[in-house]
């Protein structure tokens, strides 16, 4: 795959350091538009962080992000931005569709209310991830992966050409894991681009099209089956028995 | 005593209702920017604008009288209180930006130094006799009975104008509180609306000064939102409670001290704004007492029944008695 120049993500050379920590290192990425692209590494491999630094939530040392060929903040509305979910206080006064508006009434210039159509739309968003019955529930009363389905039905109803999720499938029940594969797959369908902050290695495999597999730096990327190599794996997971795998460069090693 | 009261609503003058039209305009919006203020979990950020308006409203007042201006104009004191709460605001950002103080300790230690100059400040100018200091104190605890027709006014003003500014920006405010990096990835500028939310909180600290002081303006800020999250847990709903509460309580606080003499406004009105806090904790559907205890008591009689069930099946114990019987 080449790069080019109007691909959804492109990212080059990103390197992060946070506080004491180098936490990226060099790391390129090349998101192909209508491709399904899982994020996978160890804990403290920078798989969050790396999202963060192409949304410019956090200072890039080194590097740069570009989508759909152009900075970030020129194409912003095409993009959607799925935190993770303990990344917020769900104890917030407010109900499902409350937050799921937001992907749409935090963009209204000042004095406007959200329209008739910012409604539906957020209606059909909570539709989609099969909540439509429990949009006048306080969030706090839903459950782990009920909440997680209200921040992909948030990002939803912006109506983006690229999703940017982090860790969408930790800690959710069976349903809204169901719910959740199933937005997926009708995204992709629809031509939508995806990049997954994904952490179970077993179902990466089939569901995504391209890996990247992240310690740091950047061990692999490209096609599931030629990333997931039992040489790469020992690479990102070095298990106890792997002195020689551990002594390779790796800038987050030292400090794990 | 009711003979008491009919003979204060007679003495209520047209000034007094308009006066309490004013308080509770106050109230209203104080209840509307606090909500908003906890939610971004800044709402002790009025505790350093309240304090510091003090050092800002005698200094104006002494610069004033040795310039040669009236030094107790209102428009001239507010102004004064306005710049003292700005100067700390400033320095306390500064300080949170190039240190790594905790926001509760620079808010603590701003807030308290602020309000110690001031009443050095103060102390001075009471001091000299040439001074017509009356009246500056007021500002400390508030004093409804002493407020003009004009005063009410300005104190509507500013009211209306928080009420307005929040009309406009309260679902970015929203959304910002909720979840700053979804925010930030929006396009929302969170020091922008952060400045907007501090200003939003100093119209209502200025609008408040004559009425409840500056040391109990943060409990309106606070007490009105605090209230309405016991009573319900979505937002709209939140935002109209927490307006109410905040312009019943301080009506109620107004008319009780103006029917009831040696009663400070600004006291009355902050404990009827805590009336229903007190009684959301009792009875909050969610988050009360009362509620929390009826589900514990339920879920350990459950429990106990499931088990002696479960024993009885396997006819292996006798069954524990219920709580009740050993008390």
């Amino acid at each position: 795959m080449t790069a080019n120049a109007s691909e959804p993500l492109e990212l080059r050379g990103i390197t992060v350091a946070l506080g004491q920590r180098t936490v990226l290192w060099d790391v390129d990425l090349t998101v192909g538009a209508g491709r399904m692209t899982a994020i996978c590494g160890p804990n403290g491999a920078g798989k969050s962080t790396l999202l963060r630094a192409a949304l410019g939530l956090v200072p890039l040392l080194g590097g740069q992000a570009r989508f759909f060929g152009d900075t970030f903040p020129s194409v912003r509305r095409r993009v959607a931005y799925v935190p993770q979910r303990e990344s917020v206080d769900w104890d917030f006064p407010i109900d499902a569709l409350g937050v799921v508006l937001m992907g749409r009434s935090a963009r209204l210039a000042p004095f406007r209310r959200p329209s008739r159509a910012d409604r539906e739309a957020a209606r059909a968003a909570l539709r989609e991830v099969e909540l439509d019955s429990l949009e006048r529930r306080p969030i706090g009363k839903l459950s782990g992966g009920q909440q997680q389905r209200v921040f992909l039905a948030r990002a939803l109803c912006a109506e983006p050409d690229l999703l940017v999720m982090d860790e969408p499938f930790a800690g959710v029940d069976a349903a809204s894991e169901r719910a959740i594969t199933k937005t997926f797959e009708s995204l992709k369908a629809s031509g939508k681009t995806l990049v997954v902050v994904h952490h179970d290695l077993k179902t990466v495999a089939e569901a995504y099209d391209d890996v990247l597999l992240l310690d740091g730096r950047a061990i692999a990327f490209g096609p599931a089956a030629e990333t997931l190599t039992p040489e790469n794996l020992q690479l990102a997971y070095p298990g106890p028995f792997s002195g020689a795998a551990r002594a390779a460069p790796s800038p987050s090693a030292a400090d794990r | 005593m009711s003979a008491a009261l009919e003979t204060g609503f007679a003495n209520l003058g047209p000034t007094t209702w308009t006066v309490l039209a004013a308080t509770s305009l106050f109230g209203a919006a104080a209840g509307a920017v606090g909500s908003f203020a906890l939610l971004r979990r800044r709402a002790l950020f009025a505790d350093t604008i309240g304090h510091a308006t003090l050092p800002g409203v005698v200094l104006a007042f002494l610069i004033a009288a040795a310039v040669g201006l009236p030094p107790r104009s209102p428009a001239l004191l507010l102004g004064g209180a306005a710049l003292g709460a700005l100067a700390a605001l400033a320095l306390g950002l500064d300080l949170l930006r190039r240190t790594r103080l905790d926001a509760d300790a620079v808010i603590g230690s701003l807030g308290g130094a602020a309000f110690g100059l001031g009443l050095v400040l103060l102390g001075l100018a009471q001091s000299r006799g040439d001074l017509e200091t009356a009246g500056l104190d007021q500002l400390i605890f508030g004093s409804a009975a002493s407020l003009t027709r004009d005063d009410a006014i300005a104190m509507a003003a500013l009211a209306l104008l928080s009420g307005a500014l929040l009309v406009g920006f309260g679902p970015r405010l929203t959304a910002l509180a909720f979840d700053e990096p979804f925010a930030r990835t929006t396009g929302l500028a969170p020091t922008r609306l952060d400045t907007l939310l501090l200003a939003l909180l100093l119209l209502v600290t200025l609008s408040g000064l004559r009425a409840v002081g500056m040391i109990l303006v943060v409990a309106m800020l606070v007490l009105p939102p605090v209230a309405a999250r016991l009573f319900t847990s979505k937002l709209q709903p939140l935002l109209l409670l927490a307006t109410l509460f905040g312009a019943a309580s301080a009506a109620a606080g107004t008319l009780a001290s103006g029917l009831l003499e040696r009663v400070p406004t600004g006291p009355a009105i902050v404990l009827a704004a805590a009336a229903p806090v007190a009684l959301g904790f009792l009875v909050s559907p969610d988050r009360g007492l009362i509620a929390g205890w009826l589900a514990e008591r339920r879920l350990r009689a459950e429990t106990l029944e499931r088990l002696n069930a479960d024993r009885q099946a396997r006819a292996l114990h006798p069954p524990i008695p219920r709580p009740e019987a050993r008390a």
